[in-house]
C-alpha cells in the first residue's frame, strides 16, 4: 500500500530535495501550513527508510502547530511539550500505518494527538477501532475523502463553523476547541443534556453539508 | 444489514476525543461492524485535522528535536500485531480484548436471574462514571417494561431482540433516552448477546436496567 504512495510522490521528493540541496532553507520555502503531499512524502520516507532527516523536517513542519493546538485545548507549555514528544514518537513508530487513501495527514496527526492527550492528561482508557480487525465490515460508501476531498484544502473549518447558527457554533467550538464532553457543556451552559445533544446533532449535519460544499452563503 | 445506528453527536464526541471510555468502547465496536458510522467518524476526525491545521504554531523548545532524535535512536519499534479473534467470531477485537479468555464466550461470566449471564468490563480505574456490561439473555426472555432516567446504549453482538421500536440484529444499536418506556424480548431462537453502556450514576437504569440492577447485588 505504501509503496504506491511513495512512487506517486517521487516528483515532489525530487523537488523538495532540489530545494534542500540548493539553499538548505527548505523550511522557509514551504508555506506555514505545509501541504499534505509534502508531509505525506516525509512520512513515507520515515516508513520506508527510517529516515531521520525526514523525521527532523516533519518535526519542524508540524511540531509547532501540534504544540499550538495542544495549548489551545488547554495544555500548559510543559504538558504540551511532553505530549508533542509522545506524538512524534508515535509518528516514528507507526509511520507505516498512515494510509493516504483513508485520511489526510492532518487527520492522522490529529488522531494521534487526541489519543496521547487522553492517555497522558485524562489518564483514561480509550477503546478504539482496530483497523486490522477481521470483523471490519466492507466499506459500502465512498470514503470520507471522496465525499469532499476536493474541498479538503479549500474550506477552512473556522469559517464553516462561523456559518452555523450561533447556538450551534458555540457547541461545536466547545467540542473541538475546548475538548468538552456533552455533560460538561450542559453544566457550563446550564442547558438540559438532551438539548445539548440534539443541537450538536443538528450542527454536525449542517457542518458536514458546509464542508461538502452543499451549502453556499 | 444494520438498521439502527449511533447518533451523529455521539460519533462526533468519539472523533473529537471527549466521550467517556464506555461510550468510546461501544462506538469503536459499532463502527467495526458499520461502515456508515465509520465513515461519519472519519469525517468528524477530518474536522479535528482541520482544527489542528488552523491552530497557531507555538515555538517548541530548542532541545526537543535533539531529545526526540536521541529517543528514536534507541527506539525498538514494536511491530503492529493483529490480535486475532479466534474464538468469538462475532466480537470486535476492541471489545474482545476486554473480555476474559475462555472456551466459550460466557464461560466465566456471572450467572443472574432467569438464565441471564453477565460480565462487567472494568473501566472504573479510568473513569468511575463510565459503565460497560456484557449481557447474555436466553431465547424468548421478556424483560419487564420500564423507563429510563438517562441515556443508555446497547449494541447487539449475537442474536437479537425486539421492543416497541422494532427489531435489533447483530450490529444494531438501541439508544434509550430519558422517559422511554418499553418491553424488550430476546429472540426466540438464539437469544441475545449484547454490550450495554451507561454513564453517570452507579446504577443501570435503561434497556435492561431492572435486570442489571437485580444482578448487581
Amino acid at each position: 500500500m505504501f509503496l504506491e504512495n511513495y512512487i506517486e510522490t517521487v516528483d515532489i521528493s525530487s523537488k523538495l530535495q532540489a530545494i534542500t540541496y540548493r539553499q538548505d532553507k527548505v523550511f522557509s520555502v514551504l508555506k506555514p501550513a505545509a501541504k499534505d503531499k509534502e508531509l505525506t512524502f516525509l512520512i513515507g520516507r520515515i516508513a520506508s527508510f527510517k529516515d531521520k532527516t525526514a523525521f527532523s523536517e516533519l518535526f519542524k513542519l508540524v511540531g509547532p502547530r501540534i504544540k499550538g493546538y495542544l495549548m489551545k485545548l488547554g495544555s500548559s507549555d510543559v504538558a504540551a511539550e511532553d505530549i508533542l514528544q509522545e506524538v512524534m514518537l508515535t509518528v516514528w513508530r507507526k509511520s507505516e500505518t498512515f494510509d493516504r487513501s483513508k485520511a489526510a495527514v492532518s487527520t492522522w496527526l490529529f488522531t494521534i494527538a487526541r489519543n496521547k492527550r487522553i492517555d497522558m492528561l485524562r489518564k483514561e482508557i480509550r477503546p478504539q477501532l482496530d483497523p486490522l480487525d477481521p470483523m471490519l465490515s466492507p466499506n459500502q460508501e465512498a470514503a470520507a475523502d471522496d465525499i469532499y476531498g476536493s474541498n479538503q484544502e479549500a474550506i477552512k473549518i473556522s469559517k464553516a463553523i462561523e456559518q452555523l447558527p450561533t447556538d450551534q457554533a458555540v457547541l461545536i467550538k466547545m467540542t473541538y476547541y475546548e475538548d468538552k464532553s456533552h455533560s460538561i457543556i450542559a453544566d457550563e451552559l446550564k442547558m438540559p443534556l438532551g438539548t445539548v445533544k440534539s443541537r450538536i446533532r443538528l450542527a454536525s449535519t449542517r457542518l458536514r453539508k458546509l464542508l461538502e460544499g452543499k451549502i453556499y452563503d | 444489514m444494520i438498521k439502527h445506528h449511533l447518533h451523529e453527536e455521539i460519533l462526533m464526541s468519539y472523533a473529537a476525543g471527549n466521550c467517556s471510555p464506555s461510550v468510546s468502547l461501544i462506538v469503536a465496536s459499532h463502527i467495526t461492524l458499520c461502515s456508515k458510522c465509520r465513515n461519519a467518524v472519519s469525517i468528524y476526525e477530518d474536522i479535528g485535522g482541520k482544527v489542528l491545521n488552523e491552530a497557531s504554531p507555538v515555538d517548541v523548545n530548542t532541545n526537543t528535536l535533539d531529545i526526540l532524535l536521541d529517543k528514536i535512536d534507541t527506539d525498538v519499534s514494536k511491530k503492529n500485531t493483529l490480535a486475532v479473534n479466534k474464538i468469538f467470531k462475532n466480537i470486535p477485537v476492541v471489545l474482545h480484548k476486554m473480555l476474559p479468555e475462555g472456551n466459550s464466550l460466557t464461560d466465566s461470566w456471572k450467572k443472574g436471574l432467569g438464565g441471564i449471564k453477565y460480565f462487567d468490563i472494568n473501566l472504573a480505574d479510568s473513569n468511575k462514571n463510565s459503565h460497560a456490561r456484557m449481557l447474555s439473555i436466553p431465547p424468548g426472555k421478556r424483560l419487564p417494561n420500564h423507563g429510563h432516567e438517562a441515556q443508555e446504549l446497547t449494541l447487539v453482538l449475537e442474536g437479537g431482540f425486539s421492543d416497541e421500536n422494532g427489531h435489533y440484529n447483530a450490529g444494531d444499536v438501541a439508544i434509550e433516552d430519558e422517559n422511554n418506556i418499553h418491553t424488550p424480548i430476546a429472540d426466540s431462537n438464539e437469544g441475545c448477546v449484547c454490550l450495554v453502556v451507561y454513564e453517570g450514576s452507579l446504577k443501570f437504569k435503561g434497556l435492561f436496567g431492572p435486570v442489571l440492577n437485580l444482578l448487581k447485588i
